[in-house]
């Protein structure tokens, strides 16, 4: 056992190592500096693809060494490599229809992926395998349905897309189950094979392409007040909806997108603003209103004073970060199972925790590139509905990312919403792949004028 | 619109890039500053199976004495303490729980500094790694010193270097064996007379006595200025309202200033200075001087209390500038004040651990000295002192005085109702100027001053070992 030991404690730096590489990169895609290494330039995806393999294989083999159970050692050598099979499909889709480009943003999600998928193999087999299906799923869909359903992307069905958001955001009224203290979920199925669904997941989609389409104006001119009302109040309805349906999170997500959007599509501060306000009004009344918000703000606040009671959860979240300091307590040596719902809310802590706070430093890293990476695609789009639903999708991830990781890490107070990629979690693996489709799909369309009112790209060239 | 919408995308660029830079400084800083304290938190039980393949580092003097080690016998170890009950209080225990030094720098203890050797040694011989031994401010030599001359009494003593904090010696009487507490586990809890588990050095709330008057002192130099001095005709006793206060021993001291009252100790003398200072002042002047606050201190310590409440009776007030009232201190606290005058003043935060090392002998973490405040003006510190000097060389303390060193301090004795009084001394010694201070008490020691002989062997061993 002691091999096993001193491999797991040195495999702490190879994954940093990866980490840093990876990171590495994947920042040259955004920075867009000419390399002088014209070799290394060309096999820049090869090589992220090269430290996923070997981040797959190093966590893998740690996990099937620790593992005694023989049955459990060939599933998880199954799933490992049933993941980069996956991966390399991907990759492999992507050369043969001519779309190398999106290799790397798609190598990127795929990196988060793989460590939200060790850290859950390491938690919970199970959940293990079916967020590797979750996974492949979602990369079909994201790599085909867009262009399948091309027709309807366009700011011509913004009523379709409200309408449908009503729908789906009002069924958890109907049909919701409470989970982990929200009521957004409905259940499909019954028994074994029943599964839950977070219709608010997709409804993210809908709003993002109602408000890129709503929020348009004809070339040139200023959005004028009546244009932005109805959109902003079905947003409003929406966030409403979810805070009734204890979403907070997800509320949090939405308000920031609309705004984001409206302030991009308005130019104008004053409107950010006076939605900034509201929202905080808003906020306030909820504060009062609802106890389940007060319990978030006291726990935040002052987790040790209740740390077997409210401030339980976060309290054991910052044992698993504190403890082990920059690299960790090294995989399955640490105690992420104490935190309770971590293979969701609370993967980065456990993260954090076995891989190490640098490793935690460089996930966030990571998704910073990302989100910049999708600016930078954005910055070539001269169609405004495209761009605007480009800016609504990395808002939906960037703000996401920023509400959990900084309420694990007691930043601001906790909102329970999933870390995109990574947590555990078929509706949010499967909507955020699919929505990193939709950005490559608009980088890819960037000058198709099908669904342009803004003609403008020959005036401003 | 396009190229406005452009520039607009890039400032959200820029929110995210400065949004996330948030996220990433405070999870580092986290790691860096609050990490030190979630890891040696009683409810975080992560490190505990680490002992399983860590061998715990030893704890050592500042004479390189051997306090605590652990000692393997075949697959067991067991954490022995060579020096017994000497260092009970100071280090504490690991049987039942984990006290004092041995749970405040556990991890310190437990952090193994890997290296080849270290590795392939567990890889390969299943050697377990070597956690860092920990080398304590405290002397052996003074600590055994503290430790014979309490004897049988109950008491504490501890010792501090005025510039730096360092404690020096830290003894609390009754004391147990760290090698068989769980054998006598019933016993040490359910002993009330005697709390051998209580710390009486930080824990222990003694009534002042006649040290409090440097509190009082304090007060009314601070309400007038450092050469401030008062004349008094002691006739032996005093009254405020209907309650009469006597001089000790009923002794009439006749005509006197600050210094002589000071040196003898006269009560009558400081109950009419407290005239002059009021409770409000006096409050004043004990909360600069930490009473009724936490210490700045890292052990558990309990809070020295003074004039607590609204409204204080005259004859409390009276009795509270001569020590007595309701007024309470711990003998640390004690230490701190004594250890303030004798620093001009400044207020070093105590401290225990000096430093932490691998096996080979490389310092690993380094605790350096900690300004807290200046809590008495440099002016009034230097009047002080030499008020104590005084004491030790005509007055009160003059059993303490020792051939060839510069000595200060003040004798107290608090009154015990319906036992014998304890005696106390707080003082400083050096050979030209103050280098360690002292405060000691002795339970029930009786009316003969006690505490000031104990003293006296204290500085006596400093000045053979300095």
């Amino acid at each position: 056992m002691a091999y096993l030991d001193m491999f797991i404690l040195l495999s702490r730096y190879v994954f940093v190592g990866f980490m840093i590489v990876f990171i590495y990169i994947s920042a040259t895609f955004v920075t867009n500096v000419p390399n002088k290494l014209s070799i290394f330039e060309k096999h820049k995806t090869k090589l992220q693809y090269t430290c996923i393999f070997f981040f797959n294989l190093a966590g893998y083999s740690i996990l099937i060494a620790r593992q005694e159970d023989k049955l459990l050692k060939i599933g998880l050598l199954k799933n490992g490599i049933m993941f980069i099979v996956v991966v390399t499909l991907t990759g492999w889709i992507l050369r043969i229809t001519k779309r190398s480009k999106e290799i790397p943003m798609y190598n990127i999600i795929l990196f988060l992926a793989n460590i939200g998928i060790i850290m859950l193999e390491r938690l919970n087999h199970n959940e293990a395998s079916k967020q590797i299906i979750w996974c492949a799923l979602g990369l079909g869909l994201a790599l085909f349905l867009p262009r399948l359903l091309q027709v309807f992307i366009n700011h011509k069905f913004r009523t379709l897309y409200a309408i449908a958001g009503w729908l789906l955001i009002l069924t958890p009224f109907l049909l919701g189950e409470e989970k982990n203290g929200a009521n957004n979920w409905i259940m499909i199925g019954s028994g074994e094979g029943a599964f839950g669904f977070q219709p608010s997941e997709m409804v993210k989609i809908l709003l993002v392409l109602y408000l890129a389409s709503a929020l348009l104006t004809k070339d040139g001119k200023k959005l004028n007040y009546r244009k932005f009302i109805v959109p902003m109040l079905t947003a409003a309805g929406y966030i409403l909806c979810l805070v009734l349906q204890r979403d907070l999170g997800g509320g949090l997500i939405f308000f920031l997108t609309s705004l984001t959007i409206l302030y991009v599509a308005s130019n104008s501060i004053l409107l950010y603003l006076l939605g900034i306000g509201s929202g905080t009004m808003a906020a306030m009344i909820g504060y009062t209103l609802f106890s389940h918000v007060r319990v978030r703000v006291e726990a935040w606040r002052d987790p040790w004073k209740d740390i077997s009671g409210k401030g339980y959860q976060i309290v054991q979240a910052l044992f698993a970060i504190g403890t082990w300091g920059w690299f960790g307590s090294g995989l399955t040596r640490g105690y992420p199972e104490k935190i309770p719902v971590v293979t969701s809310d609370f993967i980065f802590a456990a993260i954090c925790e076995e891989f190490g706070n640098l490793f935690g430093i460089g996930v966030i890293f990571l998704y910073l590139i990302l989100i910049l990476y999708g600016i930078r695609i954005l910055l070539d789009i001269n169609d405004d509905f495209l761009l605007l639903l480009g800016l609504g999708i990395i808002n939906l991830i960037g703000i996401q990312v920023f509400l959990i990781v900084g309420g694990v890490i007691k930043l601001i107070p906790l909102t329970g919403v999933t870390l995109p990629f990574v947590s555990y979690g078929g509706s949010s693996m499967l909507v955020s792949i699919f929505m990193i489709g939709l950005l490559q799909y608009v980088a890819d369309h960037m000058e198709d004028k099908s669904g342009s009112i803004a003609n403008s790209k020959m005036v401003e060239k | 619109m396009n190229k406005k919408m452009k520039k607009n995308v890039i400032k959200i660029g820029f929110i995210y890039i400065s949004m996330f830079i948030i996220l990433i400084s405070y999870l580092s800083y986290f790691v860096i500053v609050k990490s030190e304290g979630i890891v040696i938190h009683a409810n975080n039980r992560r490190m505990d199976p680490v002992e399983n393949e860590v061998v715990r580092g030893d704890i050592l003097s500042s004479d390189n004495k051997l306090i605590a080690t652990t000692v393997t016998n075949g697959g067991d170890s067991v954490r022995t303490y060579p020096q017994a009950n000497r260092y009970s209080h100071a280090v504490g225990y690991t049987q039942k729980g984990k006290t004092g030094i041995e749970a405040f720098a556990n991890v310190e203890l437990l952090r193994p500094d890997y290296n080849l050797e270290s590795i392939f040694k567990r890889a390969f011989e299943g050697e377990k790694f070597q956690g860092r031994d920990i080398v304590l401010t405290i002397d052996d030599r003074l600590q055994t010193a503290a430790q014979n001359s309490l004897g049988d009494n109950r008491g504490a003593i501890v010792i501090i270097e005025s510039s730096t904090g360092k404690i020096k010696s830290l003894v609390s009487k009754p004391d147990f064996n760290p090698n068989n507490v769980a054998q006598n586990w019933e016993t040490l809890i359910t002993d009330e007379t005697n709390t051998p588990l209580v710390n009486r050095v930080s824990s222990g709330l003694y009534p002042p006595g006649s040290i409090f008057k440097i509190v009082t002192t304090e007060a009314f130099l601070n309400d007038n200025n450092s050469e401030a001095d008062l004349s008094y005709n002691c006739t032996g006793q005093i009254t405020t309202g209907d309650n009469t206060i006597r001089c000790y021993n009923d002794t009439v001291h006749g005509e006197l200033n600050l210094s002589s009252a000071f040196a003898k100790s006269c009560n009558t003398y400081f109950i009419n200075m407290g005239r002059d200072i009021g409770a409000r002042g006096l409050r004043k002047t004990g909360e600069k001087l930490l009473f009724n606050k936490s210490l700045p201190l890292a052990m558990e310590h309990s809070k020295s209390q003074l004039l607590k409440g609204e409204l204080i009776p005259d004859a409390e007030l009276s009795a509270t500038y001569i020590g007595q009232g309701k007024t309470l201190i711990t003998p640390i606290h004690a230490a701190m004040i004594t250890a303030a005058i004798a620093n001009e003043g400044v207020l070093m935060e105590p401290y225990m651990i000096d430093y932490s090392k691998d096996k080979k002998g490389n310092i690993k973490t380094k605790n350096l000295p900690k300004y807290v405040d200046e809590i008495i003006s440099p002016k009034d510190a230097k009047r002080i002192e030499e008020l104590m000097v005084k004491v030790v060389q005509e007055g009160t303390g003059s059993k303490a005085a020792v051939n060839n060193m510069y000595v200060g301090g003040k004798t107290g004795t608090a009154e015990n109702e319906g036992a014998k009084d304890h005696s106390w001394f707080v003082g400083f010694a050096g050979s030209e100027s103050p280098e360690i201070s002292i405060a000691i008490i002795i339970e029930n020691a009786g009316r003969d001053a006690s505490a000031s002989s104990v003293a006296h062997n204290l500085i006596k061993e400093y000045q053979n070992i300095r």
